[in-house]
């Protein structure tokens, strides 16, 4: 090692001192960024303009870092950083940042810090899961998918008319309003949209075209639903957000319908119809108020006819009614002692294997005859 | 053409195989993804005169895709501790109290603070610009990775500056809090932190000097100037002696940092620190004198046509002083010879060659010094 006399350290401090002589002004050119003590209190608005194509040239420059192909690279950690690609000044700052970067990452791995919504959550409460939405076992249900898919005249993907059959499932049962029930269901479609889809449902109740009559009436009557083809987007996948959601609420809707039998004085009689992959199966309940047998309260009568072998229960607070049937036929259950406003499960078993279980809600109101 | 709606499904599909995530959650990720997208491109000048709004659609989108499945794999703990890192790493600079010399210690106090301001901003922002509730939080895993990726690319938007300049987004709001930050605060922060340096940092024209040169570096500015090529070579050389160390040193001396923060940021003992700059020392002078000595002779205006910059008395001692063999090569440098041919007529090896013509150089600097002091 060659030793460090005099005159090499004289030119050590010239050298430097040199080099740090900024460069003649016209050699200068504008400067994209402003140094650290350079302040510009006019950039602070919410309107501050934003320059969108400087930051196309930072993508392409992130992309080619991520690559390799030029200087160090901003998004990545190698061990040895790649030489300084030929003039690429800011390649010195990038080298910086990459210091700093580096050297910081322990003090932060030792205090993560914490987002705007976790404040106060242990370290082991940082974990998210990977699915947040209710489980929707995919294959559940599938049964019913052909009636799914007849409630509108359009493409709706099988996993979206699943996911609202078990969401009216689950809320099917429950002492709330219809409304409430369809926009519960609705939104689990979207979770973090509530404000927007209630904007939605408010639309909807105002306008005659997705009036929910008119879409009742379309499953049925040809000419209702061809208007209502024009109206609605060719798929489900092309419609906007928006119009998914009032899809999503029609649907939830429709299926709610389909699941809930409401007597009452005027109507003494509820029939669906679900079709299923085995075949139809078409459900009644009634209530005759000429009983023969004149008994009070009046039973509610209920009648399924199912494509293939399977079970119909009804549960009630004190107990369960079943009856099943080992193949295509007929299945019949009767309520004697029910309560007028009170809402009864009536669960029906397709198959064995409880995939494909459908749940309805039955009610039966007030009844003040004889 | 392919449709917007095209793209969103096929993201859709390509984040669902990525991550276990509900179907719906991803489609609703890749449409706000690409409802920025949508923006940027219908904003931007230059794609929209391009005629090749597709293909940069489709770049904005990978990068986009990438970016969050890269935050989605580091997971939780891990993506948060390298955006932070990364944010960190860009404001470093940024944030020190005003007034006062810096430390490593109290820059990441005042980061840590700032940030957490800074993503509560890009949270409020992210929620205005995707129109989701105002109680919208990230739930899932792969809603963790959007949030994340929309913080770093919030970070680094840019903002329009008076003559056509632009600063990133991140930047300004550091710059705020620093002005925004009360000075007892400051004070009760340093009173907080241990003392650092018991040495006052020796006052050094030279390195302030450096710094002033550096700050030009920051920028890309003019190519072409003498000063740049010098910075970039000089690093390239060490880097070529293998010695990364010594590029790190010098990048942060060149921002001005204090003696006592870069050991911080090294991780040295003032010690090592001390080796580490006599060894940054050598090469920076053997770079001078051999590498590439024609470039930083020729700056420090002394090259072989102003007599390596002595008067015309130093130049007859320089000359009296060299041996035959050296005084031939200098005669087949004024030349213009090449070291190819000069090594030949002297029948030297190249190495040889070089090491005399180091020789000669370090007489020349002798006498010059000599006569300036």
């Amino acid at each position: 090692m060659n030793n460090m006399n005099d005159p090499l350290a004289w030119l050590y401090q010239e050298l430097l001192q040199s080099l740090t002589q900024p460069p003649p002004v016209s050699t200068q050119q504008p400067r994209p960024n402003l140094p650290p003590e350079a302040f510009n209190p006019e950039a602070f608005s919410e309107e501050a303009e934003l320059d969108w194509d400087a930051l196309l040239w930072d993508v392409l420059d992130e992309q080619d870092e991520a690559r390799g192909e030029t200087a160090p690279m901003i998004g990545g950690e190698s061990a040895t950083p790649q030489p300084f690609a030929k003039g690429d000044r800011s390649a010195v700052y990038k080298r910086f940042e990459q210091i700093i970067r580096n050297r910081i990452r322990d003090e932060v791995h030792a205090n993560l810090p914490r987002f705007p919504w976790e404040h106060g959550l242990a370290i082991d409460e940082l974990d998210y899961v990977d699915d947040f939405a209710p489980r929707v076992n995919p294959l559940w249900q599938q049964a019913w998918l052909p009636q799914l898919q007849s409630l509108l005249p359009m493409q709706i993907p099988e996993q979206t008319l699943l996911q609202l059959l078990a969401a009216c499932t689950q809320v099917v049962g429950s002492v709330q309003p219809h409304g409430i029930k369809m926009a519960d269901a609705a939104k689990t479609l979207f979770p973090g949209y509530g404000t927007q889809l209630n904007e939605v449902i408010n639309r909807i109740r105002l306008s005659p075209t997705l009036a929910l009559d008119t879409v009742r009436d379309a499953t049925t009557n040809a000419a209702a639903r061809s208007r209502l083809a024009q109206v609605l987007p060719a798929t489900y996948q092309s419609a906007s957000l928006e119009q998914q959601m009032a899809i999503a609420v029609v649907l939830a809707k429709s299926i709610l319908d389909g699941l809930t039998l409401n007597l009452t004085p005027r109507h003494l009689s509820q029939h669906c119809v679900w079709q299923s992959t085995a075949g139809e199966m078409s459900l009644q309940v009634t209530i005759d108020p000429h009983s023969p047998w004149g008994q009070r309260p009046h039973p509610i009568r209920i009648q399924a006819t199912l494509p293939q072998a399977g079970q119909l229960t009804l549960t009630t607070p004190k107990r369960s009614l079943s009856t099943q049937c080992a193949g295509a036929g007929s299945l019949a259950l009767q309520l004697a002692d029910w309560q007028p406003g009170q809402t009864y499960l009536l669960t029906l078993e397709f198959q064995e294997d409880n995939k494909n279980n459908l749940q309805f809600a039955l009610i039966c109101q007030h009844w003040d005859k004889d | 053409m392919v449709t917007v709606d095209r793209l969103i499904e096929e993201l859709a599909a390509q984040l669902q195989q990525e991550t276990n995530t509900n179907p719906q959650i991803c489609h609703q990720v890749a449409k706000r993804l690409m409802e920025e997208v949508q923006r940027i491109c219908q904003e931007s000048p230059h794609i929209q005169t391009s005629g090749e709004i597709d293909a940069w659609g489709r770049t904005l989108m990978e990068h986009r895709r990438k970016q969050c499945l890269r935050y989605y794999q580091l997971g939780s703990r891990q993506g948060r501790g390298e955006l932070q890192s990364l944010l960190s790493a860009i404001v470093y600079q940024y944030l020190k109290p005003p007034g006062q010399p810096s430390s490593y210690q109290q820059r990441l106090l005042l980061i840590e603070d700032f940030l957490q301001g800074f993503y509560l901003e890009a949270l409020n922002a992210f929620r205005r610009e995707t129109q989701l509730d105002g109680g919208y939080q990230p739930r899932s895993r792969l809603e963790l990775a959007e949030y994340m990726a929309f913080c770093e690319r919030y970070a680094k938007r840019r903002i329009r500056l008076p003559q056509q300049r632009s600063q990133q987004l991140i930047i300004l709001r550091a710059q705020a809090f620093t002005r925004r930050t009360p000075l007892e605060w400051i004070t009760d922060l340093e009173a907080a932190t241990e003392p650092t340096d018991t040495n006052p940092d020796r006052p050094d024209p030279v390195i302030r000097q450096i710094r002033a040169a550096l700050r030009q570096a920051e920028t890309p500015a003019a190519e072409h100037s003498l000063h740049d090529t010098i910075v970039k070579t000089l690093i390239q050389y060490l880097q070529q002696q293998g010695r990364q160390d010594c590029v790190d040193y010098f990048i942060l001396r060149l921002q001005d940092l204090p003696t006592a923060e870069i050991e911080a940021i090294l991780k040295l003992t003032p010690r090592q620190r001390d080796y580490l700059q006599q060894r940054f020392k050598y090469h920076l002078i053997r770079f001078a004198l051999s590498h590439q000595w024609e470039l930083v002779h020729d700056w420090l205006e002394a090259d072989l046509e102003h007599n390596l910059g002595l008067t015309a008395g130093e130049w007859q001692r320089f000359k009296q002083r060299l041996e035959p063999g050296q005084q031939q090569l200098l005669t087949l440098k004024q030349r213009g010879q090449s070291w190819a041919a000069i090594a030949k007529t002297l029948t030297w090896t190249p190495t040889k060659t070089r090491k005399q013509w180091f020789r000669l150089l370090e007489i020349a600097w002798e006498i010059r010094n000599r006569s300036v002091s």
